[in-house]
């Protein structure tokens, strides 16, 4: 059995294209006391370059926003589960958007959750603490390859 | 104008049913005469058939004379002067007998067959008689009276058998025309006198002869025969006179007469008184007797002859008037015809010719193919007229067709703008709350980060901003909501409205409890297939405004369903359900206003977080449904709210 905190110190990539969703995320993950890098692709195409240059540190989790300008989030999302090096990811879909065809999209793509991003700051901050007992203190991975 | 013409065409028609009528009338007619005329024709053949039999009976009776006066002849200078007349009278009489009988075979009457054997036995037994005469005359000074009387009563015999044929024969005939039976039975009665004067003949010359006196019987004959013969006189004269014969025959007729009477007047004073014979002979011999009463013969025979022409002639003009007719009614036919044929034709080509065209158009119209110019437009009569309406049809038909296009186009136009509408905003509201939650963030940041370097207003104005932006979101999300419910599709199922209420009634027991509120359903609630979810959201809004917007300490909400409703404006619905509350009921200038998006009349009593889209919602539901909903109320007299969960059920139904 693999330890369940194995993933502290991998970093969390946040996709979204906007600089004030990113930085009301990155507030909230830290008030959630998890204390792992986190890191900002304001572009599905920039995020791609960083997880499939070599070398790069694999992130333990990514924040995926659906609406982005270029590659959005449902492609990103496609090519995230479709690359083996990739695919163990757990990629969290945090998005404006609560349509029904988006959330199933999602999960057919092999989103791992679905989050309608609050206006609330104090509903994000509860969100964050859930994602952060479940994908950090309770899921259990497969190891990374 | 046109009227004129549209008598004219109905005139065609007129005319031409009369003259079919008038040319069956005449057919019928030509028919008639054609038969008539074949009648005429036969009774020149029985005319001719009853002169055979009429020469038949004279002939005889003039041979049967001429022999018994040779038997009875004392001298053989008289048998031989009389045998020539003896030797032609037979000739005669076997000719025309002969004829006659030739004749009668194409007739065959039944009742005329008996009589025809007998008279042809008859004939024989006159050969042998003529045998034995010529033997007896061959000793003249020998007397031959039992052969005599034998004779004549055999030769009178067959006269009247003859005659009797006569009578039946014409008697076949007499209705054709009245004139050429008065005709006939005059020619009847001029036989009755050549028979009779034959006889009288026969005996007077017998008389002579002998020189001896007649006996009382003989003279009783005699008067009997005159009597017989005044009586015919008389009555063929009126016969003669009535058939416009007379004229014709009168000289005739008057040679005759005078001939008869002379000869009669002559002789009465010497016979028809026994014992008038003053002396040892007759003042005249037989041989003068029969040259005079061969000449009262003659003359009588000759007036049969004019007779008989005249009668000829008579029915020669019948024919030649039946042919005219004939001539004439068959010219009026082929006139009736050729005029039937031609209104026919007319009406053909006039009328049904120009309609069946404007019936191929109309069909050509109606797929939509272009207007043939050849309808008679230009007409002046209702055809025209027709053609002329036709026209316009096809011409409204085309800018149909064209409006409907259009209207198509629009309808497209319309229903891509809505859909857009739908889109805008929901991207709208999305791309709105992005910003939103930016505002809402950074002013809780600030808060948190700086509290220590705010002051209180700075604090107040911050707390103000969160709050603003929360509520934004709050009509941004009803916004997005609201504009889900256009777009997305209803999934509709059978419902019972009654587990609805029941479902509204147990998630609002606490918010009911705390008003001091009560649902009341009359009557049980149907079923109905609608989308459960959206149709429980909707009297769910419609529940909790009857009872957040009612200033009764107890309030009612009652729900109901009606199968028909008319509302005070008349209008008519089917399948009405209503939910009815005692509340404050709405001024009538807001009765649409109400259902606008985010428009509240007044704050609700107890809450402040109401967005006042909740009717809107309804509205929707209502109408994506095909439904309708109005409301019915008065301030302080509470409010109905009706709404219809599908489209008209039929024509009566009106729509708002």
């Amino acid at each position: 059995m693999t330890q369940p905190k194995p993933r502290e110190s991998q970093p969390i990539l946040i996709i979204d294209d906007s600089e004030d969703d990113f930085y009301a995320a990155r507030r909230a993950l830290m008030k959630a006391n998890l204390h792992n890098p986190i890191e900002h692709a304001a572009s599905g195409t920039l995020a791609l370059e960083v997880l499939q240059s070599e070398g790069g540190v694999k992130p333990g989790l990514i924040l995926l926003d659906l609406n982005m300008p270029g590659i959005d989030g449902r492609k990103t999302l496609e090519i995230i589960k479709q690359d083996d090096s990739l695919k163990s990811i757990p990629v969290v879909i945090l998005t404006t958007s609560d349509d029904e065809r988006d959330v199933n999209t999602c999960y057919a793509l092999g989103a791992n959750t679905y989050i309608q991003k609050p206006v609330n700051f104090d509903s994000l901050l509860g969100a964050m603490k859930h994602l952060k007992d479940y994908w950090f203190e309770i899921a259990l991975l497969p190891k990374d390859v | 104008m046109s009227k004129r013409l549209a008598i004219r065409n109905i005139l065609l028609l007129t005319v031409g049913a009369l003259t079919l009528v008038i040319a069956i009338l005449v057919l019928h007619e030509v028919y008639g005469e054609w038969q008539r005329l074949e009648k005429i024709e036969s009774l020149k053949d029985a005319m001719n058939l009853s002169d055979q039999l009429f020469n038949a009976t004279e002939n005889l009776s003039v041979e049967r004379d001429i022999a018994a006066t040779m038997l009875y002849a004392p001298d053989a200078a008289t048998v031989n002067d009389l045998k020539p007349r003896l030797e032609e009278s037979r000739k005669r009489t076997d000719g025309a007998m002969s004829a006659a009988m030739q004749m009668l075979k194409t007739y065959a009457f039944p009742e005329l067959a008996g009589l025809q054997e007998k008279i042809g036995k008859q004939r024989t037994d006159i050969q042998d008689f003529r045998v034995q005469i010529d033997q007896a005359v061959a000793s003249p000074q020998e007397r031959h009276d039992a052969l005599a009387k034998r004779w004549s009563d055999q030769a009178t015999g067959l006269i009247q058998q003859t005659q009797d044929l006569w009578i039946g024969f014409v008697k076949h005939f007499t209705d054709i025309d009245p004139v050429v039976t008065q005709h006939l039975r005059f020619k009847h009665f001029l036989g009755i006198i050549t028979d009779y004067t034959g006889r009288e003949r026969a005996l007077i010359s017998r008389l002579l002869v002998e020189n001896a006196d007649p006996t009382p019987d003989e003279v009783a004959q005699l008067l009997r025969g005159e009597g017989t013969i005044d009586l015919s006189w008389k009555v063929s004269l009126i016969l003669a006179d009535h058939s416009g014969l007379y004229p014709a025959i009168a000289s005739s007729y008057a040679d005759a007469k005078s001939h008869y009477s002379t000869l009669h007047d002559m002789m009465r004073d010497l016979f028809y008184v026994p014992g008038a014979r003053h002396g040892v002979a007759y003042p005249i011999g037989a041989d003068l007797w029969l040259e005079l009463s061969t000449q009262a013969t003659e003359s009588l025979d000759a007036l049969k002859e004019v007779s008989l022409r005249e009668t000829q002639r008579y029915i020669d003009q019948l024919e030649a008037q039946a042919r005219r007719a004939i001539l004439v009614h068959s010219l009026l036919l082929l006139f009736a015809l050729l005029l039937c044929l031609y209104s026919f034709w007319i009406i053909i080509y006039r009328v049904i010719h120009p309609i069946n065209a404007m019936v191929e158009a109309l069909l050509d119209a109606a797929e939509g193919k272009p207007v043939p110019p050849t309808l008679p437009a230009g007409r002046q009569d209702e055809i025209g007229k027709l053609a002329q309406v036709l026209h316009a049809f096809q011409k409204n038909a085309q800018e149909i067709k064209h409006t409907a296009v259009m209207l198509g186009i629009h309808t497209k136009a319309l229903e891509r703008s809505n859909k857009e509408l739908d889109d805008f905003a929901y991207i709208a509201s999305h791309d709105l709350k992005e910003p939103l939650r930016g505002i809402h963030n950074h002013s809780n940041f600030l808060l948190e980060d700086n509290r220590d370097r705010l002051d209180e207003e700075s604090i107040r104005k911050l707390n103000r901003l969160v709050y603003l932006s929360q509520r934004m979101e709050r009509l941004v999300n009803d916004l997005l909501y609201f504009s889900r419910l256009g777009r997305q599709d209803l999934a509709i199922q059978p419902t019972d409205m009654n587990e609805v209420i029941h479902d509204i009634e147990s998630t609002l027991d606490i918010f009911l409890a705390e008003r001091k509120a009560s649902i009341v359903i009359p009557n049980p609630l149907p079923t109905v297939v609608c989308d459960k979810p959206r149709v429980t959201e909707l009297l769910r809004n419609l529940i909790t405004n009857a009872i957040k917007y009612n200033d009764k300490p107890e309030k009612v909400v009652e729900i109901g369903f009606l199968d028909k409703y008319i509302s005070p404006k008349g209008m008519a619905s089917q399948h009405v359900f209503y939910v009815k509350d005692n509340g404050r009921g709405i001024a009538p200038e807001f009765h649409e206003e109400i259902f606008r998006i985010f428009r509240r009349l007044q704050s609700s009593a107890d809450s402040e977080d109401g967005t006042g889209v909740g009717l809107t919602f309804v509205k929707k539901i209502v109408e994506r449904h095909g439904g309708k909903i109005w409301i019915e109320s008065e301030p302080n007299e509470g409010t109905v709210f009706y709404f219809t969960l599908e489209g008209p059920q039929d024509d009566t139904t009106e729509t708002t």
